[in-house]
């Protein structure tokens, strides 16, 4: 039994020295999973205000944004990064972010700024669209898509994943580009028709791309619903250097549907001068410039300088579909509802 | 009234009051503020939903499936192992029990490294014809197939460990009344195993209808238990009502069932999870046939388990160019300057120390709980009651739990939400009846008359409980906390909700590997996995030595 | 000078069903007590209040003048030998006697171990786990273990009850010698009454939660005070009498002596009580002129049992009656006529 006791002792010691360490000021930013930055670039906006950033992530965009709206009372972080406009109406409901007209908004295109009161601000933005496997396509003489009505083809059964738009903000975003397109009634017919031409519906776009997409794995699906900008992404973590992406994406006009990230400060935050300085230092150049290839997204200021892969294979959709997050607030449930009717029971 | 038992209070008020402020204040936390403005008009709407009862009864059939093919899978070779002495016994022993104290994940991605796109049989099959054939079937047959590989340990355990109190006289003289060997085991064997089968089919029951992690990592999107649904319901799609009503009904589930397990089989408090199991009552067949059939059926079922498991290793140690250490090697270096990146050395000396932590919380609130329930004082009538409200964490939604963590620890004096030790906390909470039911038995076991006895030799309760109780638990006792600190380094649905990123356990670390892009992260995952599973097995080595010992 | 245990009016019921409801007794220091009794008389129950175990509901016990309801069992200073023996099975059988040594140095308390082992006969056994012991052994075990701390008093709960027959008549003889070379106050509670002769310096026989009577062995078997009692000691053939005198009885076959007196007047009724191993098979011609403790009837049953024979006699007026008789001289066939005398000891008689 003393051997025991000196164990836990032991761990229990370690636990309360490794909680001694006093902090500066201290800024929590509570994100979601995706979330990634260069530790150089974050080091370096801590050093020159005195701030230390400690980043909270709490599962995907959705559980991320719920627990902050859950904890409003008690707020957990003092910003929070990443909340889309297909889940913005959520969070401006619920009211859990404060307003701020940050210097930087002046170069984000206005087309970018959804909310008018500033509580969320526009960081970057990017288009959902289908991918495809170039090689696969070339293989088989068989033209890639064109559009996503396509996907209803003969042709094209069995050879598309898609994510569960409950669990995945591709997913929804996919979704929301069908009923866009087709409209309250057609997009219910062209799920019921995409299930018949055998589409998988799967958790997450991890899952997908990474588990089931024939370019980027072992998986035997050609198309995949992804982002327009993954194409570069491909280009740039290939092993090999290689000039031509693997994979293509479907970016003619009406066929995409254009995410937009925002960051906000949190309700109640007792330290709402760090926070601006924060959500300053997310607008500003150096970050706006990092978040091509950390998080393969556009940067929401328009005067950002793309890198080179990036100006190359990322491409922007043309027209891309529209739904004003009012209208997503309203009809979120119904529309998933029905979705659901049509596309898995 | 025995002189001075005022203090025997403490032991169930200490746990009691840890699971108050642990367990029940965090839920009902959840409640309170999901649950507001939920009339009596709402309540029935939401009794009457489909979403309830599409749930409920899809988890129903589904768990009583699982079930089913558990026993049918499960009781063929727990007789066979009680009745004959086979080669290779010990191990298989060894071989079905591990999975019980595998983790999810471990499990999950032992499914997908035989069946998945990157998995086991695609690999061979893309070697043989040049590429993959199937997808992974997401949805009932790996969700049912992982509840059997899970819950086939339970029963076997449960039967082999009360089976090994039958003598060899019971069965001989049912063969001298002339019965053949098989009507033996239907006449005899058994009826007397009844309790401990049926015992063991409700645990199994409770665990499918409650599963979480298998069904949320294997079942795809149109699988759901109440636990998933919950998951669903909040992370998804923001219900927090109808989160907070469905894990209401779960717990009334869970409520029944362990009422049920009372009422329908009297003597099932002394059935242990896991105790030790004696020899075999007939030891070796004696005709060749007969060998070389009960050979053969073990060789079958040391395949069938043996497989996901082997996968693992297999797809940790094949890289692309042949065998080797690349992965694990690849778990010690450090390739990444991105903010979040945890060293999965870390996560592995992380995942010791909470389970660790895990172990010893449970011992604090376990311990003090089995020995009042196994020696109430004489005027306490509630001990059913309060053993009922010990076992409630078994049906406690990980989600609804994470959830009340950071609502309710949030303010000052206990702002605890973004400390590592909720993680700690919530696999204790997750052992706690584990643990209770491991040390219960053994507790209820002693005679009192050996308590009695030190008495009259001059020892007082405290001394004669050190001398003569403690010593003679000693061995359930470390298998309990062996057994705590097993589902701990394991524990994947509470974890996954309250983990920081800059903390993950082991199974976290896998489950982030495994959905990560490329060749070496999928090996990382599975490298990870086959420490996991290294450490699980050493635990169940140790826990099987104590068994031997006792 | 007040008695060493006194046991005043205890009650205990357990579940609303007594099983005590008011048992007295004293007892002297260096006395012997059997209490006897059935199985679930309560003699258990009764030597569990004296240890301290259970508390009763009512009454008290007072050892060596002191009030022990406020004293806890491992204060009282009283050993006791369980039923099944209780042996520790974590402990080997020297540590199992250490068991109850407090406050002793190491030295000491090995000595003390050792002296109660030789005593026991039993050194030899002093690194067996209890495990490996047979019955005896352990009965020796437990005895030692209760002996070594020197209780003042020992309490012994059917300590032989569990052991076969011959083992049983061996050591009942060992056990009354070690606790009366050791002066040992003892309470010793069996269903056995050979046993409880063997041991006590009184018995108190325990029915229904009372004691019925307490006496010395010869009283108690000579005198049983009911005919429960009576027929607890094998007084098995009940009948009915009329007083002819201070010594003699009438009864339907003809006339019985007694040694004890009989109480009451002539021409009451009583119950006559004959011991059944008290008579022995005469021929017809040896008669005695008064005809008295003559009986003469047709054997009905007749089971031989080695050195005893059972026989079932029924006698002129119809009555069946049971006697041992020695097996040898052989006794005659079933359907025969016989004839017994009864030694006048074994009559008894009962007020109705």
């Amino acid at each position: 039994m003393n051997r025991w006791l000196t164990i836990v002792l032991t761990i229990l010691l370690g636990v309360f020295s490794a909680h001694a360490d006093t902090p500066k000021t201290v800024v929590t930013v509570m994100t979601h999973s995706s979330f990634s930055m260069s530790k150089e670039l974050v080091a370096d906006f801590e050093s020159r205000h005195g701030i230390t950033l400690r980043f909270l992530k709490a599962g995907d965009a959705g559980a991320a944004l719920n627990q902050a709206i859950l904890s409003k009372d008690h707020p957990m972080a003092d910003v929070f990064f990443g909340v889309d406009n297909s889940l913005m109406g959520r969070g401006l409901d619920a009211g859990i972010f404060i307003p701020y007209e940050s210097p930087h908004l002046s170069d984000v295109s206005e087309s970018l700024r959804l909310d008018p009161l500033h509580r969320l601000l526009p960081v970057d933005y990017g288009d959902v669209c289908l991918n495809y496997d170039r090689k696969w396509f070339l293989s088989r003489n068989l033209a890639p898509p064109r559009s996503i009505d396509d996907l209803t083809l003969p042709a094209y059964a069995g050879l598309c994943v898609v994510q569960h738009p409950a669990s995945s903000s591709p997913g929804m975003a996919f979704l929301l580009a069908t009923i866009s397109r087709y409209g309250e009634q057609g997009f219910v017919d062209y799920w019921k028709k995409l299930r018949q031409n055998q589409v998988l519906i799967v958790d997450g776009w991890k899952e997908a791309y990474w588990g089931n997409f024939s370019a980027s794995s072992k998986g035997n699906r050609p198309i995949v619903v992804s982002y327009a900008t993954s194409p570069a992404a491909e280009v740039h973590f290939s092993k090999t250097p290689i000039t031509e992406p693997p994979t293509g994406a479907v970016t003619s006009a009406g066929n995409a549907f254009r995410q937009i990230e925002f960051v906000g400060i949190l309700a109640g935050t007792p330290r709402l001068e760090a926070a601006k300085r924060v959500v300053d230092f997310f607008l500003d150049l150096p970050f706006q410039e990092a978040i091509p290839l950390q998080m393969f997204m556009f940067p929401a200021r328009a005067s950002a300088k793309l890198p080179d892969v990036f100006a190359k294979h990322a491409a922007l959709a043309e027209k891309p579909l529209i739904v004003s997050w009012e209208a997503i607030e309203a009809n979120r449930e119904g529309w998933l509802n029905r979705w659901a009717d049509a596309a898995l029971r | 009234m025995k002189p001075s038992e005022g203090w025997l209070h403490l032991l169930w008020i200490v746990p009691g009051a840890g699971l108050l402020f642990w367990f029940a204040l965090p839920i009902l936390t959840v409640w309170r503020i999901s649950l507001q403005g939920a009339d009596g008009a709402q309540w029935m709407r939401f009794l009457t939903s489909s979403l309830l009862w599409h749930t409920l009864g899809q988890g129903f059939v589904q768990a009583s499936v699982s079930t089913l093919f558990t026993l049918t899978i499960a009781l063929p070779i727990s007789i066979i192992w009680l009745l004959y002495d086979v080669t290779g016994r010990k191990w298989l022993q060894v071989l079905l029990t591990l999975p019980f104290v595998l983790p999810t994940v471990v499990v999950a991605a032992g499914f997908r490294a035989l069946w998945g796109s990157e998995g086991l049989l695609n690999r061979l099959l893309v070697e043989w014809i040049g590429f993959p054939t199937f997808e992974f079937p997401y949805g009932w047959a790996p969700v049912i197939l992982a509840h059997v590989f899970y819950n086939v340990s339970v029963v076997f355990r449960v039967v082999t460990g009360y089976g090994g109190r039958i003598g060899a006289d019971v069965l001989e003289s049912a063969c001298c009344l002339g019965h053949s060997p098989l009507g033996v085991v239907r006449r005899v064997l058994f009826p007397m195993l009844r309790p401990a089968i049926f015992s063991a089919a409700l645990v199994v029951f409770l665990f499918c209808f409650g599963s979480f992690g298998v069904v949320l990592l294997l079942g795809g999107s149109t699988m759901t238990t109440l636990d998933v649904e919950i998951y669903r319901q909040t992370v998804y799609f923001f219900h927090m009502r109808s989160a907070a009503q469905l894990s209401v009904v779960q717990f009334c589930c869970t409520l029944l069932v362990v009422f049920l397990h009372r009422r329908l089989s009297p003597d099932a408090s002394s059935i242990a999870l896991f105790q030790s199991s004696a020899g075999s009552i007939l030891g070796r067949p004696r005709t060749s046939r007969g060998r070389a059939f009960l050979t053969g059926t073990c060789v079958v079922y040391a395949i069938g388990f043996g497989l996901p498991l082997a996968a693992i290793l297999v797809q940790a140690f094949r890289t692309s160019t042949g065998w080797g250490f690349d992965y694990f090697s690849a778990l010690l270096a450090n390739d990444s300057d991105a903010l979040f990146f945890v060293e999965p050395v870390d996560a592995v000396i992380r995942s010791l120390q909470i389970a660790c932590l895990a172990a010893a919380f449970c011992l604090t609130f376990g311990f003090p709980a089995a020995q009042f329930l196994a020696d109430p004082p004489s005027s306490f009538r509630m001990t059913t009651f309060v053993h009922g409200v010990f076992l409630l964490p078994l049906g406690a939604s990980p989600v609804i739990l994470g959830l009340g963590f950071i609502l309710t620890f949030a303010v000052h004096p206990i702002d605890f939400r973004s400390s590592w030790l909720l993680i700690p906390v919530s696999h204790a909470l997750v052992a706690f009846p584990v643990f209770l039911q491991t040390v219960l038995p053994a507790l209820r076991g002693i005679p009192d008359v050996l308590k009695q006895a030190a008495a009259t030799l001059g020892s007082s309760p405290w001394h004669g409980w050190l001398r003569v109780q403690l010593p003679l638990i000693r061995n359930s006792l470390t298998a309990a906390l062996i057994l705590s600190f097993m589902i701990s380094l394991g524990e994947f649905g509470a974890t996954i909700f309250i983990a920081r990123p800059h903390v993950p356990t082991l199974p976290i670390a896998i489950y982030r590997y495994l959905s990560q892009p490329g060749e070496m992260n999928y090996g990382r995952a599975m490298a990870m996995a086959a420490i996991l599973l290294g450490l699980t097995t050493f635990g169940f080595t140790v826990l099987e030595r104590i068994g031997k010992q006792r | 000078m007040s008695p060493f245990l006194e046991v005043i009016g205890i009650r205990k019921s357990f579940q609303g069903i007594p099983a005590l409801k008011q048992v007295d007794f004293a007892l002297n220091r260096g006395e012997i007590l059997c209490i006897l009794g059935p199985s679930g008389c309560g003699k258990t129950t009764l030597l569990r209040i004296i240890a301290g175990i259970e508390s009763p509901d009512d009454g008290s016990v007072r050892i060596e003048g002191r009030d022990m309801s406020d004293v806890p069992a491992h204060m009282r200073h009283v050993g006791m030998v369980f039923q099944d023996f209780a042996l520790f099975p974590h402990l080997n059988v020297r540590e199992n006697v250490a068991f109850g040594l407090h406050g002793l140095s190491r030295e000491a308390s090995l000595d003390r171990v050792r002296q109660m082992l030789e005593r026991m006969g039993i050194e030899a056994l002093a690194e067996r786990r209890t495990n490996e012991l047979s019955g005896g052994q352990k009965q020796r075990v437990a005895l030692a273990r209760s002996l070594a701390p020197q209780p003042r008093l020992l309490l012994l709960d059917e300590p032989l009850g569990s052991l076969d027959r011959q083992l049983r008549e061996r050591l009942v003889y060992d056990t009354a010698d070690v606790l009366r070379k050791l002066g040992m106050t003892a309470v010793y509670v069996t269903h056995d009454h050979a046993e409880a002769f063997a041991v006590a310096d009184r018995v108190a026989v325990l029915q229904s939660g009372k004691i019925a009577q307490i006496g010395s062995p010869e009283t108690v078997y000579r005198r049983p005070a009911t005919i429960e009692i009576a027929r607890f000691f094998g007084y098995d053939n009940v009948i009915r009498g009329r007083i002819l005198s201070r010594q003699l009885l009438d009864a339907d076959f003809g006339r019985l002596q007694t040694d004890t007196a009989v109480i009451g007047k002539p021409g009451d009724e009583v119950t006559v009580l004959i011991r059944p191993d008290a008579a022995v098979i005469v021929k017809e011609g040896a008669t005695d002129p008064e005809h008295v403790n003559r009986i003469s009837g047709t054997l009905v049953r007749k089971r031989f049992l080695g050195s005893q024979t059972h026989i079932d006699v029924r006698t002129d007026s119809g009555q069946v009656l049971s006697f041992h008789v020695p097996a040898c001289p052989s006794v005659s066939e079933v359907g025969a006529t016989i004839h017994l005398v009864i030694h006048p000891e074994a009559v008894v008689t009962q007020v109705s």
